[in-house]
Protein backbone atom coordinates (compact mmCIF):
# COMPACT_ATOMS: atom_id res chain seq x y z
CA UNK A 1 0.00 0.00 0.00
CA UNK A 2 1.29 3.26 -0.62
CA UNK A 3 -0.27 7.09 0.36
CA UNK A 4 1.96 10.47 -0.46
CA UNK A 5 1.72 12.61 2.46
CA UNK A 6 0.63 15.23 -0.20
CA UNK A 7 -2.61 13.06 -0.59
CA UNK A 8 -3.99 14.92 2.74
CA UNK A 9 -4.78 18.29 1.79
CA UNK A 10 -8.25 18.94 2.46
CA UNK A 11 -8.66 17.01 6.25
CA UNK A 12 -6.11 18.72 8.28
CA UNK A 13 -7.41 20.16 11.69
CA UNK A 14 -6.02 21.78 15.21
CA UNK A 15 -7.16 19.87 18.47
CA UNK A 16 -5.52 21.40 21.52
CA UNK A 17 -3.31 23.96 19.39
CA UNK A 18 -1.53 20.59 18.07
CA UNK A 19 -1.71 20.48 13.95
CA UNK A 20 -3.05 17.40 12.40
CA UNK A 21 -2.80 16.36 8.70
CA UNK A 22 -5.51 14.41 8.99
CA UNK A 23 -8.41 14.17 12.06
CA UNK A 24 -7.14 10.36 12.57
CA UNK A 25 -5.17 8.75 15.16
CA UNK A 26 -4.34 4.65 16.19
CA UNK A 27 -6.88 4.80 19.48
CA UNK A 28 -4.43 3.47 22.31
CA UNK A 29 -3.38 0.02 22.83
CA UNK A 30 -4.09 -1.04 18.90
CA UNK A 31 -0.64 0.10 17.42
CA UNK A 32 1.53 0.23 20.55
CA UNK A 33 4.15 2.82 20.02
CA UNK A 34 4.03 2.47 16.72
CA UNK A 35 6.54 -0.23 16.63
CA UNK A 36 5.36 -2.64 14.61
CA UNK A 37 3.15 -0.27 12.18
CA UNK A 38 3.48 -1.48 8.80
CA UNK A 39 3.32 1.77 7.07
CA UNK A 40 5.25 5.24 7.28
CA UNK A 41 3.65 6.53 10.40
CA UNK A 42 3.68 10.18 9.33
CA UNK A 43 0.69 9.02 7.12
CA UNK A 44 -1.82 9.70 10.22
CA UNK A 45 -2.69 12.63 12.08
CA UNK A 46 -1.80 11.05 15.31
CA UNK A 47 -1.08 8.14 17.20
CA UNK A 48 -2.23 6.79 21.48
CA UNK A 49 -0.06 5.00 23.15
CA UNK A 50 -0.45 1.91 25.00
CA UNK A 51 -1.24 2.86 27.80
CA UNK A 52 1.47 3.80 30.30
CA UNK A 53 1.87 3.02 34.23
CA UNK A 54 5.09 4.37 36.49
CA UNK A 55 6.13 1.09 36.40
CA UNK A 56 5.86 -1.52 34.50
CA UNK A 57 2.19 -4.01 35.06
CA UNK A 58 1.95 -7.57 33.57
CA UNK A 59 -1.49 -7.87 32.72
CA UNK A 60 -3.91 -10.53 33.43
CA UNK A 61 -3.83 -13.68 32.81
CA UNK A 62 -4.91 -15.54 30.04
CA UNK A 63 -7.06 -15.75 27.91
CA UNK A 64 -7.07 -12.27 27.52
CA UNK A 65 -9.57 -11.38 24.11
CA UNK A 66 -12.45 -13.57 22.76
CA UNK A 67 -14.85 -13.50 20.00
CA UNK A 68 -18.26 -11.58 19.48
CA UNK A 69 -20.49 -11.06 16.72
CA UNK A 70 -18.78 -7.68 14.63
CA UNK A 71 -16.61 -7.00 17.71
CA UNK A 72 -14.54 -9.02 20.55
CA UNK A 73 -13.86 -8.88 24.42
CA UNK A 74 -10.72 -8.08 25.76
CA UNK A 75 -9.31 -8.18 29.38
CA UNK A 76 -5.34 -7.31 28.45
CA UNK A 77 -4.98 -5.80 32.12
CA UNK A 78 -3.50 -2.61 30.33
CA UNK A 79 0.51 -4.44 30.27
CA UNK A 80 2.90 -2.32 29.55
CA UNK A 81 6.93 -2.04 30.59
CA UNK A 82 6.25 1.25 32.75
CA UNK A 83 6.89 5.23 32.11
CA UNK A 84 11.25 4.60 32.13
CA UNK A 85 11.18 1.95 29.69
CA UNK A 86 8.96 3.53 27.14
CA UNK A 87 10.81 6.87 27.80
CA UNK A 88 14.23 5.47 26.96
CA UNK A 89 13.20 2.44 24.48
CA UNK A 90 9.54 3.09 22.81
CA UNK A 91 9.17 7.29 22.47
CA UNK A 92 12.47 7.87 20.45
CA UNK A 93 11.46 5.16 18.30
CA UNK A 94 8.39 7.89 17.42
CA UNK A 95 10.68 10.83 17.16
CA UNK A 96 11.38 10.13 13.35
CA UNK A 97 7.70 10.53 12.15
CA UNK A 98 5.52 13.51 11.94
CA UNK A 99 2.26 13.01 13.80
CA UNK A 100 1.12 13.93 17.03
CA UNK A 101 1.80 11.58 20.03
CA UNK A 102 -0.69 11.39 22.65
CA UNK A 103 0.77 9.31 25.59
CA UNK A 104 -2.14 7.29 27.05
CA UNK A 105 -1.64 7.57 30.98
CA UNK A 106 -3.16 5.50 33.29
CA UNK A 107 -2.90 4.67 37.44
CA UNK A 108 -4.35 2.72 40.02
CA UNK A 109 -4.08 5.67 42.10
CA UNK A 110 -4.56 9.29 42.00
CA UNK A 111 -0.78 9.61 42.24
CA UNK A 112 0.23 7.44 39.94
CA UNK A 113 -1.28 9.13 37.10
CA UNK A 114 0.58 12.33 38.42
CA UNK A 115 3.90 10.56 38.39
CA UNK A 116 3.28 9.39 34.80
CA UNK A 117 2.41 13.16 33.63
CA UNK A 118 5.24 14.57 35.44
CA UNK A 119 7.58 12.34 34.05
CA UNK A 120 7.17 12.32 30.45
CA UNK A 121 6.08 16.06 30.33
CA UNK A 122 9.43 17.52 29.54
CA UNK A 123 10.12 14.71 26.88
CA UNK A 124 10.01 16.81 23.63
CA UNK A 125 8.20 13.84 21.42
CA UNK A 126 4.91 13.81 23.74
CA UNK A 127 2.10 16.26 22.71
CA UNK A 128 -0.60 15.47 24.45
CA UNK A 129 -1.97 13.46 27.31
CA UNK A 130 -4.93 11.01 27.08
CA UNK A 131 -5.86 10.02 30.73
CA UNK A 132 -7.86 7.22 30.66
CA UNK A 133 -10.03 6.99 33.57
CA UNK A 134 -12.23 4.23 31.78
CA UNK A 135 -10.21 1.28 31.70
CA UNK A 136 -13.07 -1.77 32.63
CA UNK A 137 -9.89 -4.64 32.99
CA UNK A 138 -8.04 -3.05 36.08
CA UNK A 139 -9.18 -3.68 39.75
CA UNK A 140 -8.27 -0.70 41.00
CA UNK A 141 -8.10 2.89 39.23
CA UNK A 142 -9.21 3.01 36.01
CA UNK A 143 -13.05 2.63 35.89
CA UNK A 144 -13.26 3.70 39.25
CA UNK A 145 -12.43 7.21 38.75
CA UNK A 146 -14.40 7.41 35.02
CA UNK A 147 -17.40 6.81 36.62
CA UNK A 148 -17.81 9.26 39.03
CA UNK A 149 -17.49 13.05 37.85
CA UNK A 150 -15.61 14.32 40.86
CA UNK A 151 -12.85 11.41 40.83
CA UNK A 152 -12.41 11.92 37.39
CA UNK A 153 -12.34 15.37 38.23
CA UNK A 154 -9.18 15.05 40.71
CA UNK A 155 -7.50 13.44 38.25
CA UNK A 156 -7.47 15.83 35.74
CA UNK A 157 -6.33 18.29 38.61
CA UNK A 158 -3.97 16.55 40.07
CA UNK A 159 -2.40 15.64 36.56
CA UNK A 160 -2.95 19.75 35.22
CA UNK A 161 -0.51 20.60 38.36
CA UNK A 162 2.00 18.67 36.60
CA UNK A 163 2.16 19.62 33.09
CA UNK A 164 1.48 22.28 30.82
CA UNK A 165 0.68 20.30 28.15
CA UNK A 166 -2.86 19.57 26.70
CA UNK A 167 -4.41 17.01 28.65
CA UNK A 168 -6.94 14.58 27.03
CA UNK A 169 -9.20 12.40 29.03
CA UNK A 170 -10.80 9.14 27.69
CA UNK A 171 -14.38 8.81 29.06
CA UNK A 172 -16.01 5.44 29.51
CA UNK A 173 -19.44 4.42 28.11
CA UNK A 174 -19.83 2.56 31.56
CA UNK A 175 -21.87 5.15 33.70
CA UNK A 176 -25.49 6.43 32.99
CA UNK A 177 -24.26 10.10 32.77
CA UNK A 178 -21.43 10.50 30.68
CA UNK A 179 -21.99 14.07 30.11
CA UNK A 180 -21.32 14.77 33.80
CA UNK A 181 -18.76 13.09 33.69
CA UNK A 182 -17.00 15.26 31.06
CA UNK A 183 -18.85 18.39 32.43
CA UNK A 184 -16.70 17.79 35.34
CA UNK A 185 -13.20 16.88 34.17
CA UNK A 186 -13.08 20.15 31.67
CA UNK A 187 -14.19 22.24 34.43
CA UNK A 188 -11.02 20.61 36.44
CA UNK A 189 -8.92 21.35 33.21
CA UNK A 190 -9.13 18.56 30.83
CA UNK A 191 -8.63 20.18 27.19
CA UNK A 192 -10.10 17.53 25.05
CA UNK A 193 -12.06 14.57 25.73
CA UNK A 194 -11.94 11.25 23.70
CA UNK A 195 -14.66 8.73 23.90
CA UNK A 196 -15.53 5.71 24.16
CA UNK A 197 -13.28 3.33 25.63
CA UNK A 198 -14.95 -0.23 25.49
CA UNK A 199 -17.95 -1.24 27.04
CA UNK A 200 -18.57 -3.79 29.75
CA UNK A 201 -19.03 -7.36 28.73
CA UNK A 202 -19.07 -10.98 28.98
CA UNK A 203 -19.02 -14.47 27.56
CA UNK A 204 -19.87 -17.52 28.94
CA UNK A 205 -18.21 -20.94 27.42
CA UNK A 206 -21.61 -23.43 28.07
CA UNK A 207 -19.19 -26.85 27.69
CA UNK A 208 -17.14 -25.38 30.90
CA UNK A 209 -19.41 -22.98 32.40
CA UNK A 210 -16.78 -20.83 33.16
CA UNK A 211 -16.60 -17.22 31.71
CA UNK A 212 -14.28 -17.11 28.79
CA UNK A 213 -11.74 -14.54 29.53
CA UNK A 214 -9.73 -15.58 32.92
CA UNK A 215 -10.44 -12.31 34.15
CA UNK A 216 -14.38 -12.82 33.89
CA UNK A 217 -15.30 -9.90 32.17
CA UNK A 218 -13.55 -7.50 30.07
CA UNK A 219 -14.39 -4.60 27.42
CA UNK A 220 -16.18 -5.06 24.36
CA UNK A 221 -15.15 -3.41 21.16
CA UNK A 222 -15.60 -2.90 17.32
CA UNK A 223 -18.27 -2.15 14.93
CA UNK A 224 -20.78 -3.77 17.76
CA UNK A 225 -20.30 -0.60 19.90
CA UNK A 226 -20.62 2.09 17.30
CA UNK A 227 -23.94 3.36 17.89
CA UNK A 228 -23.31 3.79 21.26
CA UNK A 229 -20.33 5.60 20.80
CA UNK A 230 -22.09 7.86 17.95
CA UNK A 231 -24.51 8.46 20.74
CA UNK A 232 -21.97 9.34 23.38
CA UNK A 233 -20.28 11.64 21.02
CA UNK A 234 -23.09 13.13 20.41
CA UNK A 235 -24.19 13.95 23.79
CA UNK A 236 -21.05 15.24 25.45
CA UNK A 237 -20.13 17.36 22.13
CA UNK A 238 -23.42 19.14 22.74
CA UNK A 239 -22.44 19.88 26.60
CA UNK A 240 -18.70 20.93 26.50
CA UNK A 241 -16.94 23.55 24.96
CA UNK A 242 -13.64 21.43 24.13
CA UNK A 243 -12.93 19.73 21.71
CA UNK A 244 -14.18 15.69 21.22
CA UNK A 245 -11.97 13.19 20.27
CA UNK A 246 -14.93 10.16 18.48
CA UNK A 247 -14.07 6.83 18.40
CA UNK A 248 -15.79 3.12 18.85
CA UNK A 249 -15.88 0.89 15.94
CA UNK A 250 -14.43 2.92 12.90
CA UNK A 251 -13.29 0.54 10.40
CA UNK A 252 -14.41 2.89 7.82
CA UNK A 253 -14.10 6.51 6.44
CA UNK A 254 -18.01 6.68 6.48
CA UNK A 255 -18.07 5.64 9.88
CA UNK A 256 -15.88 8.22 10.90
CA UNK A 257 -18.04 10.74 9.29
CA UNK A 258 -20.55 9.56 11.47
CA UNK A 259 -18.54 10.81 14.27
CA UNK A 260 -17.88 13.81 12.53
CA UNK A 261 -21.20 14.95 11.90
CA UNK A 262 -21.79 14.08 15.40
CA UNK A 263 -19.60 16.57 16.70
CA UNK A 264 -16.14 15.22 17.31
CA UNK A 265 -13.39 16.92 15.84
CA UNK A 266 -10.70 14.20 15.11
CA UNK A 267 -11.34 10.28 15.49
CA UNK A 268 -9.43 7.14 16.13
CA UNK A 269 -9.22 3.93 14.38
CA UNK A 270 -8.93 1.19 17.39
CA UNK A 271 -9.87 -2.35 16.88
CA UNK A 272 -9.78 -2.21 13.29
CA UNK A 273 -6.56 -1.77 13.15
CA UNK A 274 -5.99 -5.80 14.64
CA UNK A 275 -7.68 -6.81 11.71
CA UNK A 276 -6.12 -4.97 9.07
CA UNK A 277 -2.83 -3.07 10.23
CA UNK A 278 -3.38 -0.17 7.33
CA UNK A 279 -7.08 -0.08 8.32
CA UNK A 280 -6.01 4.11 10.35
CA UNK A 281 -4.79 4.99 7.01
CA UNK A 282 -7.12 3.85 4.83
CA UNK A 283 -9.94 5.58 7.18
CA UNK A 284 -7.97 8.93 6.54
CA UNK A 285 -7.54 8.31 2.87
CA UNK A 286 -11.13 7.65 2.58
CA UNK A 287 -11.81 10.92 4.52
CA UNK A 288 -9.73 13.06 1.87
CA UNK A 289 -11.34 11.28 -0.53
CA UNK A 290 -14.71 12.26 0.71
CA UNK A 291 -13.61 15.86 0.72
CA UNK A 292 -12.54 16.29 -2.74
CA UNK A 293 -16.00 14.68 -3.88
CA UNK A 294 -17.91 16.79 -1.63
CA UNK A 295 -15.59 20.00 -3.46
CA UNK A 296 -14.99 20.49 0.88
CA UNK A 297 -11.54 21.90 1.42
CA UNK A 298 -12.14 21.30 5.30
CA UNK A 299 -13.89 18.60 7.39
CA UNK A 300 -14.30 20.98 10.35
CA UNK A 301 -17.51 22.32 8.52
CA UNK A 302 -19.67 19.18 9.20
CA UNK A 303 -18.37 18.96 12.69
CA UNK A 304 -21.40 18.04 15.01
CA UNK A 305 -23.58 19.12 12.11
CA UNK A 306 -26.05 16.16 11.98
CA UNK A 307 -27.46 18.59 15.28
CA UNK A 308 -27.35 21.88 17.05
CA UNK A 309 -24.56 22.52 18.82
CA UNK A 310 -26.08 24.07 22.00
CA UNK A 311 -29.45 25.34 22.72
CA UNK B 1 3.36 -8.51 5.76
CA UNK B 2 0.95 -7.92 3.28
CA UNK B 3 -2.91 -7.99 3.39
CA UNK B 4 -5.47 -8.83 0.10
CA UNK B 5 -7.82 -11.10 -1.02
CA UNK B 6 -6.19 -13.95 -2.96
CA UNK B 7 -8.19 -16.42 -5.09
CA UNK B 8 -8.32 -20.21 -3.57
CA UNK B 9 -6.58 -22.81 -5.57
CA UNK B 10 -8.20 -25.89 -3.84
CA UNK B 11 -9.74 -26.70 -0.63
CA UNK B 12 -9.81 -30.29 0.41
CA UNK B 13 -9.81 -32.45 3.63
CA UNK B 14 -6.96 -34.09 3.88
CA UNK B 15 -7.86 -36.11 7.04
CA UNK B 16 -10.91 -36.72 9.03
CA UNK B 17 -10.91 -33.59 10.93
CA UNK B 18 -8.35 -31.63 9.31
CA UNK B 19 -8.73 -29.33 5.89
CA UNK B 20 -6.19 -28.09 3.74
CA UNK B 21 -7.01 -24.75 2.10
CA UNK B 22 -4.46 -23.59 -0.62
CA UNK B 23 -4.37 -19.63 -2.20
CA UNK B 24 -2.52 -18.37 -5.14
CA UNK B 25 -1.10 -15.12 -3.11
CA UNK B 26 2.35 -14.70 -4.89
CA UNK B 27 3.57 -11.87 -2.48
CA UNK B 28 2.45 -14.02 0.65
CA UNK B 29 4.10 -17.15 -0.60
CA UNK B 30 7.35 -15.07 -2.11
CA UNK B 31 8.50 -14.26 1.84
CA UNK B 32 6.55 -16.95 3.60
CA UNK B 33 9.21 -19.47 6.10
CA UNK B 34 8.20 -22.26 7.44
CA UNK B 35 6.69 -22.24 11.09
CA UNK B 36 5.63 -18.72 9.89
CA UNK B 37 1.48 -18.16 10.16
CA UNK B 38 -1.41 -16.38 8.57
CA UNK B 39 -4.52 -14.57 9.73
CA UNK B 40 -7.40 -15.78 8.15
CA UNK B 41 -10.83 -13.59 7.48
CA UNK B 42 -13.73 -15.70 7.97
CA UNK B 43 -17.37 -14.17 6.59
CA UNK B 44 -20.71 -15.90 5.98
CA UNK B 45 -22.58 -17.29 8.88
CA UNK B 46 -19.29 -16.86 11.49
CA UNK B 47 -20.12 -12.96 10.89
CA UNK B 48 -16.54 -12.70 12.54
CA UNK B 49 -14.51 -9.47 12.79
CA UNK B 50 -11.66 -10.94 14.03
CA UNK B 51 -9.04 -13.14 11.74
CA UNK B 52 -7.95 -16.89 12.16
CA UNK B 53 -4.06 -17.39 12.85
CA UNK B 54 -2.92 -20.73 11.15
CA UNK B 55 0.46 -22.16 10.38
CA UNK B 56 1.66 -22.36 6.81
CA UNK B 57 1.35 -26.06 5.82
CA UNK B 58 2.63 -25.60 2.29
CA UNK B 59 5.20 -23.07 0.20
CA UNK B 60 4.94 -23.74 -3.26
CA UNK B 61 6.02 -20.90 -5.58
CA UNK B 62 3.45 -18.57 -5.41
CA UNK B 63 1.32 -20.76 -3.51
CA UNK B 64 0.74 -21.65 -0.33
CA UNK B 65 -1.70 -23.48 2.19
CA UNK B 66 -2.86 -23.37 5.77
CA UNK B 67 -4.53 -26.57 7.18
CA UNK B 68 -6.78 -26.38 10.25
CA UNK B 69 -9.28 -28.25 12.11
CA UNK B 70 -12.96 -27.56 11.77
CA UNK B 71 -13.96 -26.22 15.13
CA UNK B 72 -16.31 -23.86 14.66
CA UNK B 73 -18.41 -21.27 12.29
CA UNK B 74 -15.35 -19.70 11.25
CA UNK B 75 -13.10 -22.71 10.32
CA UNK B 76 -16.57 -24.45 8.38
CA UNK B 77 -17.31 -21.12 6.23
CA UNK B 78 -13.09 -21.78 5.33
CA UNK B 79 -13.79 -25.63 4.78
CA UNK B 80 -16.80 -24.30 2.61
CA UNK B 81 -14.95 -22.38 0.10
CA UNK B 82 -14.27 -23.29 -3.62
CA UNK B 83 -11.73 -23.06 -6.57
CA UNK B 84 -11.51 -19.03 -7.51
CA UNK B 85 -13.26 -17.88 -3.83
CA UNK B 86 -11.21 -14.40 -2.74
CA UNK B 87 -10.34 -15.62 0.76
CA UNK B 88 -8.42 -12.28 2.94
CA UNK B 89 -5.13 -12.87 4.19
CA UNK B 90 -2.82 -11.20 6.30
CA UNK B 91 1.08 -12.10 6.58
CA UNK B 92 3.05 -13.91 6.47
CA UNK B 93 2.99 -13.22 10.77
CA UNK B 94 5.57 -14.15 13.37
CA UNK B 95 8.89 -15.77 13.50
CA UNK B 96 9.32 -19.18 11.74
CA UNK B 97 11.85 -22.11 11.92
CA UNK B 98 15.41 -21.02 11.30
CA UNK B 99 16.90 -22.35 8.28
CA UNK B 100 19.17 -25.51 9.65
CA UNK B 101 21.77 -25.33 6.78
CA UNK B 102 22.37 -29.23 6.19
CA UNK B 103 22.04 -30.08 9.78
CA UNK B 104 19.78 -32.78 10.55
CA UNK B 105 16.91 -32.68 12.11
CA UNK B 106 13.99 -34.64 14.19
CA UNK B 107 10.27 -33.06 13.74
CA UNK B 108 7.70 -34.07 16.52
CA UNK B 109 4.11 -33.26 15.63
CA UNK B 110 0.72 -33.69 17.24
CA UNK B 111 -2.49 -33.62 15.15
CA UNK B 112 -3.50 -30.92 13.41
CA UNK B 113 0.37 -28.99 14.57
CA UNK B 114 1.73 -32.05 12.26
CA UNK B 115 0.72 -29.67 9.47
CA UNK B 116 3.25 -26.59 10.09
CA UNK B 117 6.12 -28.87 10.25
CA UNK B 118 5.41 -30.59 6.36
CA UNK B 119 6.82 -27.24 4.70
CA UNK B 120 10.26 -27.72 7.45
CA UNK B 121 10.38 -31.67 5.75
CA UNK B 122 10.26 -30.59 2.41
CA UNK B 123 12.89 -27.53 2.61
CA UNK B 124 15.20 -29.26 4.84
CA UNK B 125 18.24 -29.92 3.36
CA UNK B 126 19.73 -32.19 5.94
CA UNK B 127 18.06 -35.90 7.17
CA UNK B 128 14.81 -35.99 8.62
CA UNK B 129 13.44 -38.18 10.63
CA UNK B 130 9.24 -37.52 11.54
CA UNK B 131 7.67 -38.40 14.55
CA UNK B 132 3.88 -37.84 14.29
CA UNK B 133 1.07 -38.73 17.06
CA UNK B 134 -2.97 -38.83 16.66
CA UNK B 135 -5.58 -40.24 18.65
CA UNK B 136 -6.87 -42.37 15.67
CA UNK B 137 -5.78 -43.69 12.57
CA UNK B 138 -8.33 -41.74 10.28
CA UNK B 139 -6.59 -38.50 11.64
CA UNK B 140 -3.46 -39.45 10.00
CA UNK B 141 -2.26 -36.90 7.45
CA UNK B 142 1.26 -35.58 5.95
CA UNK B 143 3.49 -38.18 6.16
CA UNK B 144 3.48 -39.20 2.37
CA UNK B 145 4.48 -35.51 1.74
CA UNK B 146 7.43 -36.43 4.11
CA UNK B 147 8.30 -39.25 2.76
CA UNK B 148 8.20 -37.79 -0.97
CA UNK B 149 10.96 -35.50 0.58
CA UNK B 150 13.13 -37.72 1.77
CA UNK B 151 12.34 -38.08 5.12
CA UNK B 152 11.83 -41.05 7.38
CA UNK B 153 8.41 -41.06 9.25
CA UNK B 154 7.73 -43.19 12.45
CA UNK B 155 3.92 -43.05 13.71
CA UNK B 156 1.96 -43.71 16.72
CA UNK B 157 -1.95 -43.42 17.63
CA UNK B 158 -3.77 -43.55 20.90
CA UNK B 159 -5.95 -46.35 19.77
CA UNK B 160 -3.47 -48.34 17.79
CA UNK B 161 -5.10 -48.35 14.59
CA UNK B 162 -2.37 -47.15 12.82
CA UNK B 163 1.78 -47.10 13.51
CA UNK B 164 2.90 -47.82 17.04
CA UNK B 165 0.28 -47.64 20.19
CA UNK B 166 0.95 -44.66 22.08
CA UNK B 167 1.96 -41.51 22.34
CA UNK B 168 4.82 -39.45 19.83
CA UNK B 169 6.65 -38.60 22.76
CA UNK B 170 7.48 -41.72 23.38
CA UNK B 171 9.19 -42.00 20.20
CA UNK B 172 10.83 -39.29 20.68
CA UNK B 173 12.73 -40.68 23.51
CA UNK B 174 13.42 -44.02 21.67
CA UNK B 175 14.49 -41.45 18.72
CA UNK B 176 17.09 -39.94 21.02
CA UNK B 177 18.03 -43.38 23.02
CA UNK B 178 18.83 -44.80 19.28
CA UNK B 179 21.45 -42.06 19.38
CA UNK B 180 19.67 -39.91 16.20
CA UNK B 181 21.24 -36.83 15.90
CA UNK B 182 19.64 -33.38 15.13
CA UNK B 183 17.90 -30.20 16.57
CA UNK B 184 13.94 -31.02 17.54
CA UNK B 185 11.50 -29.13 15.73
CA UNK B 186 7.74 -29.49 17.56
CA UNK B 187 4.44 -28.56 16.94
CA UNK B 188 1.13 -29.36 18.25
CA UNK B 189 -0.67 -29.29 21.40
CA UNK B 190 0.44 -27.32 24.75
CA UNK B 191 0.97 -30.61 26.73
CA UNK B 192 3.22 -32.02 23.98
CA UNK B 193 5.28 -28.93 24.01
CA UNK B 194 5.66 -29.75 27.70
CA UNK B 195 6.52 -33.11 27.43
CA UNK B 196 8.82 -32.17 24.53
CA UNK B 197 10.35 -29.12 26.67
CA UNK B 198 10.85 -31.48 29.20
CA UNK B 199 12.61 -34.24 27.40
CA UNK B 200 15.41 -32.62 25.44
CA UNK B 201 15.98 -29.70 28.05
CA UNK B 202 16.91 -32.97 30.59
CA UNK B 203 19.16 -34.24 27.80
CA UNK B 204 20.52 -30.94 26.16
CA UNK B 205 18.72 -31.57 23.18
CA UNK B 206 18.05 -28.17 21.64
CA UNK B 207 15.05 -27.84 20.62
CA UNK B 208 12.71 -25.57 18.99
CA UNK B 209 8.70 -25.20 19.62
CA UNK B 210 6.19 -23.71 17.53
CA UNK B 211 3.43 -22.06 19.93
CA UNK B 212 -0.01 -21.83 19.37
CA UNK B 213 -1.81 -19.06 20.88
CA UNK B 214 -5.48 -16.88 21.02
CA UNK B 215 -4.73 -13.75 19.40
CA UNK B 216 -6.88 -10.65 18.15
CA UNK B 217 -3.94 -9.14 15.67
CA UNK B 218 -1.99 -11.62 15.06
CA UNK B 219 1.15 -8.88 14.50
CA UNK B 220 1.86 -8.05 18.11
CA UNK B 221 -0.24 -4.64 19.33
CA UNK B 222 -3.28 -6.32 20.89
CA UNK B 223 -1.11 -8.22 23.41
CA UNK B 224 -3.84 -11.24 24.10
CA UNK B 225 -1.10 -14.06 23.27
CA UNK B 226 1.41 -12.40 26.28
CA UNK B 227 3.17 -14.91 27.37
CA UNK B 228 6.11 -14.29 30.21
CA UNK B 229 6.54 -10.92 28.39
CA UNK B 230 7.05 -12.40 25.38
CA UNK B 231 4.17 -12.09 22.04
CA UNK B 232 3.71 -15.56 20.29
CA UNK B 233 2.33 -13.66 17.74
CA UNK B 234 5.74 -11.53 17.42
CA UNK B 235 8.55 -12.76 19.12
CA UNK B 236 7.58 -16.46 18.16
CA UNK B 237 5.32 -18.65 17.04
CA UNK B 238 8.78 -20.44 17.09
CA UNK B 239 10.72 -20.24 20.36
CA UNK B 240 13.50 -22.04 21.57
CA UNK B 241 12.10 -24.43 24.03
CA UNK B 242 14.65 -23.17 27.23
CA UNK B 243 12.86 -19.21 26.05
CA UNK B 244 9.69 -20.07 26.65
CA UNK B 245 7.48 -20.60 29.89
CA UNK B 246 4.62 -23.44 29.04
Amino acid sequence: MSVQRATFGRVGTVVSGIALKNPVFAAAGTAGFGESVPYDLSLLGGIMTKGTSPDPWRGNPLPRVAEVPAGMLNAIGLENPGMERVAAELLPGLARHDLAVVVNVVGRTLDEYRRVVAYLSPCPRVDAFEINVSCPNVSEGGLAFGRDPAAAAAVVAACRDVTAKPLWVKLTPNTLDPVAVAEGVVRAGADAVTLINTVLGMRIDPRTRRPVLAAGVGGLSGPAVRPVAVRMVYEVARAVDVPVIGMGGIVTAEDALEFILAGARAVAVGTANLVDPWAAVKVAQGLEAFARREGLDSLDALVGAAGSRRP
Amino acid sequence: MHQGWFPVERCHRVAADVVELSVHAPALARSAQPGQFIGLGVGGEAFALLRRPMGVSAIRGERLAVSFRVAGAGTRWLAARRPGDPVDLLGPLGRGFPDLGEDPVILVGGGVGVARLLPVAERARGEVMALVGFRRGGQVFGIERIRRAGGVVRVATEDGSEGRRGVVTELLEEAIAEGRPGRVLASGPRALLRAVKGICVGRRRPALLALEGQMACGWGVCLGCSTGGLLVCRDGPVFEAEAVEL
